[in-house]
């Protein structure tokens, strides 16, 4: 798995937000519905690895990240994310180690109790491994 | 003939009573004297570059405690927007990740400023109250936020603290 895409959150916006889509513009929920879950889709359907880029935005509240990573858990597996991604932090190195040691466990366990995120927006279907297969569809 | 009585001979230290022992003792007492003078010099040269490359990282703990304290009086006095924190944590995240790598390369410790910095931006940043006021243009921080602001400051005072008495005690690598 050498080949490699690659997603720059400053190509969503040089200003992140809040966590909820109703709390403020570029909110985590809206960057995971309008690029990670469809990007991450494509690198698990082409065996690729995606490098997820947080570098040269103005800064991140914990709780962007924290909903952003944290669906892609919940709709993907622990295991599918930790085996299928990247993230370069090289401005706050803390975030990578924030994600994967405190969100991504948070979140498969989560997903083990069947805890559905908040979606405070309509979103347009979405991606989700189920089985052994990705269904797309309006999951709430 | 040996060298000593060929030096005897040219000096004429046999009339004035001296022989080689005699020599051999002055010369080990100049040489000592020297090396005794250079370890002088070199040591006092040594103490005072390690002492101005402390007060160097010193002073710079001192400002970094200095911004933090700024950050707080407007964060508690209402004069800085959720966006504005986000610049602000990720500069000082900057700032004192560089003040941490160049001290580890001088000296031999361990500093924890970081770690406090970047559990109290975590902990601020993903609080309910913060989430819920982004679009505000300034934050009104109630009692309970407050108190999570004060806490993180003293646990960053008492880490800064304790770096900057590490590194009066520390040796330079």
């Amino acid at each position: 798995m050498e080949q490699k895409n690659y997603l720059r959150v400053l190509d969503f916006t040089e200003y992140p937000g809040p966590r909820y889509c109703e709390q403020g513009n570029n909110s985590g929920e809206e960057f995971y519905h309008k690029k990670l879950n469809l990007e991450f889709k494509n690198a698990l359907e082409n065996n690729i690895k995606l490098t997820v880029d947080l570098d040269k935005t103005a800064g991140y509240a914990s709780s962007f990240l924290d909903e952003a990573f944290g669906n892609l858990v919940f709709d993907f597996s622990l295991e599918k994310v930790k085996n299928n991604i990247e993230i370069i932090s090289n401005e706050e190195k803390d975030w990578i180690t924030m994600i994967f040691d405190m969100v991504m466990p948070d979140w498969e366990k989560r997903r083990n109790e069947n805890k559905p995120p908040k979606k405070t927006q309509t979103h347009e279907a979405w991606y989700r491994f189920i089985g052994n297969t990705i269904e797309c569809r309006k999951w709430l | 003939m040996a060298l000593v009585d060929v030096y005897n001979n040219c000096t004429g230290i046999q009339s004035t009573g001296l022989n080689a022992t005699h020599v051999l003792t002055i010369i080990n007492i100049v040489v000592n004297g020297l090396i005794g003078i250079w370890l002088g010099f070199s040591f006092k040269k040594n103490y005072e570059t390690t002492k101005s490359v402390k007060d160097y990282f010193i002073n710079e703990s001192k400002q970094l405690s200095l911004e933090y304290s700024e950050f707080t009086v407007l964060l508690c006095s209402k004069k800085i927007s959720p966006s504005e924190c986000l610049v602000w944590f990720k500069k000082m995240t900057k700032k004192i990740e560089n003040h941490q790598s160049v001290l580890k390369l001088e000296f031999i410790l361990e500093p924890k400023i970081l770690e406090a910095h970047n559990k109290f931006k975590v902990e601020f940043t993903k609080t309910t109250f913060f989430n819920e006021n982004f679009t505000k243009n300034k934050l009104d921080l109630p009692i309970d936020i407050q108190f999570l602001v004060n806490e993180h400051l003293s646990y960053f005072a008492d880490a800064n603290n304790k770096l900057v008495i590490s590194i009066i005690k520390c040796k330079r690598k």
